[in-house]
């Protein structure tokens, strides 16, 4: 009877306290977590973030601090492959820094914009439901695309791209991006730029989900600096939104991105190298369907009437 | 150290009057470390009698009392906008952070509902009502609909299922000579700030002594270091959250490029 109790005595596994979140959550599952996602960021070449925030919504971490804390740890993801192809000269440094000056406004927005649905109550409902329109989207992209690559449908041969960049250099203020070999008006990867960061900053993702597509189809740029330069501006643009949640919602936990960091570098390294060997599509296929099953779960909870009906929230 | 705890409780108990309570913590100091998953401290008291034989220990019944800092909650009602169940306007409620109600035997046993009532004891959506405060006239149109017992009624079924509000019973721990012992268990969410702590002693229905005791839950190492470096200077502690994330992402490539 004599025994003595302290502060700890109540641990039952390995728990690790969060001092912004201000839960305490087991770090071993927030490694695994970040791991899985790490793996499919290696073997695909996808971000990641669109999956790590849902993901750490699921597990209890407050949404705001979720999407604060992602920001930081893209910019961890990200900063190495933006290193490395700058160091193969593979960015386009004037148009990236077209995007990055939008990407950082853009950022700037969506962190007041997340301010502006937090104190209203919305925050929760908006993240929601934004992710249910990126994640089908890009869910039934892929899923279509792999199937396709799966029944072997004989691909159209693509006649060779044109480039429509015509009206781009119509528009005011038009310029020569040597790296990219374009005769465009600055506008077009500024607004790219803006409506990424806007995402970024209200979502916790890259957005490179986006800003590649958008970069090939829109302001037509040469793939083999697409890559380069999509993680040159999602580097500094999550920068940005991470120094803005911080500033401006304290949303920002270390100790979580770190978590994150140290999984998702164990789960890119091994996603590469298994990524090399097996067959891509039926694993694209099964990443799809992730995407899907997230993107579901989301929707149902947003439909189904709540268990209770009040959302209680202490300030 | 429990043996002093106790022998001082008897000392300052022996001045008092003749049916009498007096309490002490085990700690006054909850530290909030990186390895918090919550806290146990244990309330020590003593009942004295200046009856003559032994101790009528069952005569007695003891409630116990913890609350965490006054706390705002923000209520709000789920709203059906189309199909998407989203939360309506603000109702806050002021209450402490947590509640934790320990007694010898379930509430109602002990004392009547209008005693325990008056001592707070017991907080009934009646009472709580009064402290729902609408923060827009959007809220105040919604709260005229929904009753405000109904939403303080809300408001404890929902602290109740997060364990922010708890009554055990049956938790006393008596020794001999009225000396007795209540574990307090401290969630693992518990609010930092200053808590109270009140013990009520009984004896046929009838509340004959009270006393109070405090303790305080604070951050502290690195935990503390984080929060307030994040709360005081966000923007420099943004700007070294980047720093750590720009650094830890080369090293880590750097790493597995060597290997």
């Amino acid at each position: 009877m004599e025994k003595v109790l302290r502060p700890d005595a109540t641990r039952l596994s390995m728990q690790l306290y969060l001092p912004i979140a201000e839960m305490p959550v087991d770090p071993l599952i927030i490694i695994a977590m970040g791991a899985a996602v790490g793996f499919l960021s290696g073997m695909f070449g996808v971000g990641g973030g669109f999956l790590m925030t849902p993901l750490l919504i699921f597990y209890g971490i407050p949404p705001a601090v979720a999407v604060g804390s992602e920001a930081a740890h893209i910019v961890a993801s990200s900063v190495s492959g933006a290193a490395a192809h700058l160091r193969r000269r593979t960015v386009d440094l004037q148009i990236g820094a077209f995007l990055v000056a939008g990407g950082v406004f853009g950022a700037l927005v969506g962190v007041v914009l997340f301010r502006y649905l937090r104190d209203r109550g919305q925050i929760d409902t908006f993240i929601a439901l934004a992710y249910v329109v990126f994640l089908g989207l890009v869910g039934s992209l892929m899923l279509a695309e792999s199937l396709r690559a799966i029944i072997r449908e004989p691909k159209k041969s693509a006649p060779r791209r044109r480039r429509r960049t015509a009206w781009m250099s119509a528009l005011p203020f038009a310029m020569r991006f040597r790296r990219s070999q374009l005769y465009i008006s600055p506008i077009p990867p500024l607004l790219v730029g803006f409506s990424v960061g806007v995402l970024s900053g209200v979502m916790g993702v890259g957005g490179g989900f986006i800003l590649i597509p958008a970069m090939i189809y829109i302001l037509q740029m040469p793939t083999a600096v697409v890559i380069g330069t999509s993680l040159f501006q999602i580097t500094f643009v999550t920068a940005v939104a991470t120094i803005s949640h911080a500033a401006a919602n304290k949303t920002v936990d270390i100790v979580l991105a770190a978590l994150l960091i140290i999984g998702g570098v164990i789960g890119a390294q091994l996603g590469v190298r298994l990524g090399a060997r097996l067959k891509a599509e039926q694993l694209r296929a099964l990443l799809a369907l992730v995407v899907i099953a997230v993107c579901l779960r989301l929707l149902f909870e947003l439909t189904l009437q709540p268990a209770a009906p009040f959302r209680m929230e202490a300030l | 150290m429990r043996l002093l705890l106790a022998a001082a409780l008897l000392l300052v108990a022996d001045v008092a009057a003749a049916n009498d309570v007096a309490i002490a913590l085990t700690d006054d100091l909850i530290d909030i470390d990186a390895g918090f998953s919550g806290a146990k401290i244990v309330l020590f008291g003593v009942v004295t009698s200046d009856e003559p034989g032994a101790f009528p220990q069952h005569e007695f019944d003891i409630a116990a009392i913890v609350r965490g800092p006054a706390t705002t909650f923000r209520m709000r009602p789920f709203e059906q906008r189309r199909l998407i169940w989203t939360p309506g306007p603000a109702l806050d409620i002021e209450a402490p952070g947590v509640t934790l109600t320990l007694s010898t035997r379930p509430l109602p046993e002990i004392a009547d509902p209008p005693l325990l009532d008056s001592l707070m004891l017991i907080t009934s959506a009646e009472r709580l009502a009064d402290d729902v405060n609408p923060q827009s006239p959007r809220a105040r149109a919604r709260l005229a609909a929904l009753g405000a017992p109904q939403v303080a009624a809300a408001f404890l079924a929902e602290a109740r299922r997060r364990r922010l509000i708890v009554d055990s019973a049956g938790v006393v721990d008596f020794r001999k000579a009225g000396l007795f012992a209540i574990e307090v268990a401290l969630p693992p969410t518990t609010p930092i700030g200053d808590y109270t702590a009140e013990v009520f002693l009984f004896r046929n229905r009838q509340l004959v002594s009270r006393d109070l005791a405090s303790l305080s839950v604070r951050k502290v190492g690195i935990e503390s270091a984080f929060y307030e470096f994040a709360h005081r200077r966000p923007l420099a502690y943004g700007v070294a959250c980047v720093a750590f994330s720009v650094v830890a992402g080369l090293l880590a490539a750097a790493a597995f490029r060597r290997s």
